[in-house]
């Protein structure tokens, strides 16, 4: 992977293929690129094992990625159950501030 | 921040996990009531994963943060060969590969064991308190987890309890 040029969507798609790798749970998952500052990777993570928080509290995970070197970055992972991304697909979940899903991009990929 | 060197946030939550975990050993040695083994291993692996990501020096966003997301985060950070092959020895693999593989069988329980935290236990199954809230049917203390059978009874169960000694025990190796 290159290190010179920041490229959040390379990161996203080798973020999504490593989760992936790790749990069997996770059906989906969503980049969402629009409005997020360019140091800053938002993922939307669709997950079968996991259960929903009291009071439908969405609360996005950080992680601090390569801290002083030319990668660094901060990746936000929303974990989410099959339900949840129904019902905020539909806006009946509020996403966190400044959160979009226009132009998401999305894996696997569906034809 | 030099390699793997704690700072000062990371050093107080793994002094935290140090005890909680002493604690565990303690209960299991003792053959306590199943709820309490599970309470204390539910703390100590929600705990390590807090001082995994307090190496950041930012507090993690999320008030609750289990050990999938520790498992998550050492592999997102493990960018090179080099790198990923000293985390997986660390854990007992000789191939990032195998260490991989081994977490992704052993998520599924870390999922069921994490649902015992408060935040997300709701009205349900929990170490702590009798439930439901409104009108109890059932005692931790005498309830049958279905997650215990399994961290007791199974090869998973064993290598979890393995990865956790290992997580505590080795943390200042990969802080």
């Amino acid at each position: 992977m290159s290190t010179t040029i920041f490229n959040p969507k390379n990161w996203a798609a080798w973020y999504a293929r490593e989760h992936r790798k790790i749990d069997p749970g996770i059906r989906e998952i969503h980049y969402l690129p629009l409005h997020s500052p360019e140091r800053e990777i938002r993922l939307i993570e669709v997950n079968d094992l996991i259960v929903e928080m009291r009071n439908d509290a969405l609360e996005p995970l950080d992680f601090f990625v390569d801290t002083g070197t030319e990668n660094e970055h901060v990746l936000f992972i929303l974990d989410v159950t099959p339900k949840q991304w129904v019902r905020i697909q539909k806006g009946k979940i509020q996403l966190p501030d400044g959160w979009s899903l226009e132009k998401v991009d999305s894996w696997p990929k569906t034809k | 921040m030099a390699k793997n060197e704690m700072n000062e946030y990371q050093q107080l939550w793994w002094q935290q996990v140090k005890s909680d975990f002493a604690i565990w050993r303690l209960l299991r040695q003792n053959r306590t009531d199943p709820c309490h083994q599970l309470h204390y291993l539910q703390m100590v692996t929600e705990k390590i994963s807090k001082a995994y990501l307090w190496r950041s020096g930012r507090t993690p966003t999320r008030t609750h943060v289990g050990f999938v997301d520790f498992f998550r985060s050492l592999t997102d950070r493990s960018k090179t060969t080099a790198e990923r092959t000293r985390i997986a020895e660390i854990f007992g693999f000789k191939k990032y590969d195998q260490f991989q593989r081994c977490m992704f069988k052993l998520t599924p329980l870390l999922r069921e064991l994490e649902q015992l935290a408060p935040a997300l236990a709701g009205d349900g199954p929990n170490p702590e308190y009798p439930w439901p809230h409104q009108k109890p049917k059932y005692s931790p203390a005498t309830y049958h987890f279905p997650v215990w059978t399994k961290l007791m009874e199974s090869a998973q169960g064993r290598s979890l309890c393995k990865f956790v000694d290992t997580a505590v025990g080795r943390f200042s190796e990969f802080a």
